[in-house]
Formats: structure tokens, sequence, C-alpha cells
């Protein structure tokens, strides 16, 4: 990974390329098998769009040779030229990627809350939500950043099912869905944001 | 469109299906002081482009899921409330016929992914400063037009 060009392209903010390395490699999946199942079921487009995918967050994130492989993908689907070995290299890529992201990036462990502690006030909550949900209703991609900033807060108030949807919300910008989460942990904690 | 006070940055809103490329562009453009906004299809870019608050530039990626860059280009121009919003195009499709198609649909300008940060900086740059030039212009002919109307209104009136 050219983790230099990576870097750049985040402004140079370090914790935030680390975070953004750490979710690709969790959510990395096996492309091959994936489009494999599109062209079975004669979605040329899918599985274009699968490999298409990749390519565009690979090559940012400065996994240059990956991004090659997909790209290769791509233009193989289009061409109706898929053949099993570009399919399985396309998976062992990927996995060489994941696999020195897991090296260089030891997992910050699961955003779960503490369970052991005992829970906080729930009106400790109410201020990081309400930001949340004033950052979640606009669209706004600090978001991002706010529920890191907020994360401590919330770990101790909130359930770590409900943190991990939150957290998978808000990183994947689906801003409905991240109020939806909101609007589930303030019933339960009976709050009442504005 | 809104324009931005002195204290407040311009606007920009960034369509991608990809998390990832969201979360690198708005940490990219956020590093040079814009604001960003985000949506990851089509149909929601153009709910955020009619909102209360309408971007000053919109980055939008061509092939998406459902409605595609083009389309949704496409709707914003012609929709007088969002038709002067600069567009530019993030594609890693590079060939001249999806370029043509994408300033045929109303495009300002395009970026290629994987995209270089100091291309993105200049070009948002250069269409954020095109809008204002624009805006500035706009502005300066409403007010020569009053001041005809006036002068016609005094003429009339003597």
């Amino acid at each position: 990974v050219d983790t230099a060009t990576g870097l750049e392209r985040t402004g140079n903010n370090r914790a935030r390329y680390q975070r953004l390395l750490r979710r690709f490699a969790e959510q990395a999946g096996s492309p091959g098998p994936e489009i494999r199942a599109a062209l079975t079921a004669l979605d040329g487009v899918g599985a274009a769009r699968i490999a298409h995918s990749l390519k565009g967050s690979a090559g940012n994130l400065g996994a240059d040779a990956l991004a090659e492989h997909a790209a290769r993908m791509e233009a193989a689907i289009k061409e109706g030229a898929i053949t099993d070995v570009l399919l399985d290299d396309l998976d062992a890529s990927l996995q060489r990627v994941v696999q020195a992201i897991h090296t260089a990036l030891p997992s910050e462990g699961t955003p779960e809350g503490d369970q052991s502690a005992a829970p906080a006030d729930p009106a400790t909550a109410v201020g990081p939500l309400q930001r949340l949900k004033q950052l979640l209703a606009n669209d706004d991609t600090d978001v991002v950043d706010a529920l890191a900033e907020e994360r401590a807060t919330l770990s101790a108030v909130l359930h770590g099912d409900e943190l991990a949807a939150l957290t998978d919300a808000v990183e994947n910008y689906d801003f409905e869905s991240g109020l939806t989460c909101l609007a589930t942990v303030t019933r339960r904690l009976a709050l009442t944001l504005e | 469109m809104d324009m931005p006070t002195p204290s407040e940055p311009n606007l920009i809103l960034i369509v991608d299906d990809t998390p990832t490329n969201i979360a690198l562009i708005s940490a990219l453009l956020k590093a040079e002081g814009y604001r960003t906004k985000a949506a990851t299809s089509g149909e929601k870019a153009l709910a955020v482009a009619n909102g209360e608050e309408k971007p000053d530039l919109i980055l939008l990626d061509v092939m998406m899921p459902g409605m595609d860059g083009y389309q949704v280009c496409e709707q914003l121009k012609a929709n007088p409330s969002t038709s002067d919003i600069p567009v530019i195009f993030l594609t890693g499709l590079m060939n001249p016929e999806d370029e043509q198609r994408g300033f045929a649909a109303g495009a300002a300008d395009y970026v290629y992914k994987p995209f270089s940060p100091a291309v993105v900086r200049a070009r948002v740059k250069i269409q954020l400063a095109l809008q204002q030039a624009l805006r500035e212009l706009a502005a300066e002919r409403e007010r020569a037009n009053g001041l005809e109307a006036q002068l016609v209104a005094g003429g009339h009136a003597g």
C-alpha cells in the first residue's frame, strides 16, 4: 500500500487514513465469489460495479496493485473474458492488502460499550447525541469525526449493538439509518433531543 | 443559490456510492477549509441539492447503482433552483465518449479516480472562483438594470 499517497489524499490526516484502512480491511469481503454470483445471475452491470467500486476505493487508499487487478477484472467483465484465474488473483490481491493492513494497524477493538462498568447516567449522553442528530439531519460529513470524539461518552451509556449500528450508519454516510439509531437509543433511555 | 457569508466557508456536496471515497475527498476538502455534505445515491443527492442550504459545488460520481451521475446532472441542470451549481464528475471511466456524455449532461469539469489531491484542490478552487465571478456579474447586471429603470422613470417624470 502506497501510504504516502493515500495519506496525502486525506489532507494528511493520519488518524482518518488509519481509520479508513481499518474499515476497508474489515469490510473487504470476497469480490471473486460476489462477481461470480452476479455473473451467474446474468447481472453483468452489477458484476462490473463490484470491480469498479473496488478499483476506486483501493486506488484512492493507495492500494495500487489491487486497484490494477480490479481494473483488469472490470475490463474483462465488460469484454466477457472472465476467467477463474482472474477471479482468484483478485481475491488473493485483496487478501494481501487486508493482511498488510491488519499487520500494520492492529485492531482498535470492537466499538462496544464497557459492559463491565456500571452504566453512566444517560443524561451525560444528551449533548453528544444532540450533536450527532444535528449533523446527521444536515447530511454533514463532520458526523464521522464527531462520533469518534464522542465515542467514550456514548460507550458508557449505549449498548454495544446500539453503538455498533450507529457507527456502521455513520461511517457509511447512511444518515437516515443513523437518525433511526438515535431515535431508538433516545426512546430506550427516555431522553429528549431537540 | 445561497450566498455564503464571509465567515461561512463554501459548502461542497460529495456524491459517491463508495463511503471510502467520500471519506477521503471530504477529508481533503475539509483540510482546505471547505464544509462538506455527502450523499451515497443519486436520489439522495437531488434531495440534498434541493434542500434548505444549497451546495456551492457538487462532486458527483458517474457510476452508481440506481440513478447514475449523468442522470443526476441532467436533473440538476433542468431545475432552475439547482441549474447554476457547478458539477465536477468523479470517474474511473477514462474515454472521450464518457467525457463527452458528461459535458453534454452539464458537467463543468472532471476528476479521475484514483484522484490526485492537487488536481481536486485546483479544480474545486477554479469552479468556485468562476461561480463567485458569475454571481458578482449577475449582481452588477441587476444593479445596472435598476439604475436604468430609475433613469427611465426619472425621464418620464421630467
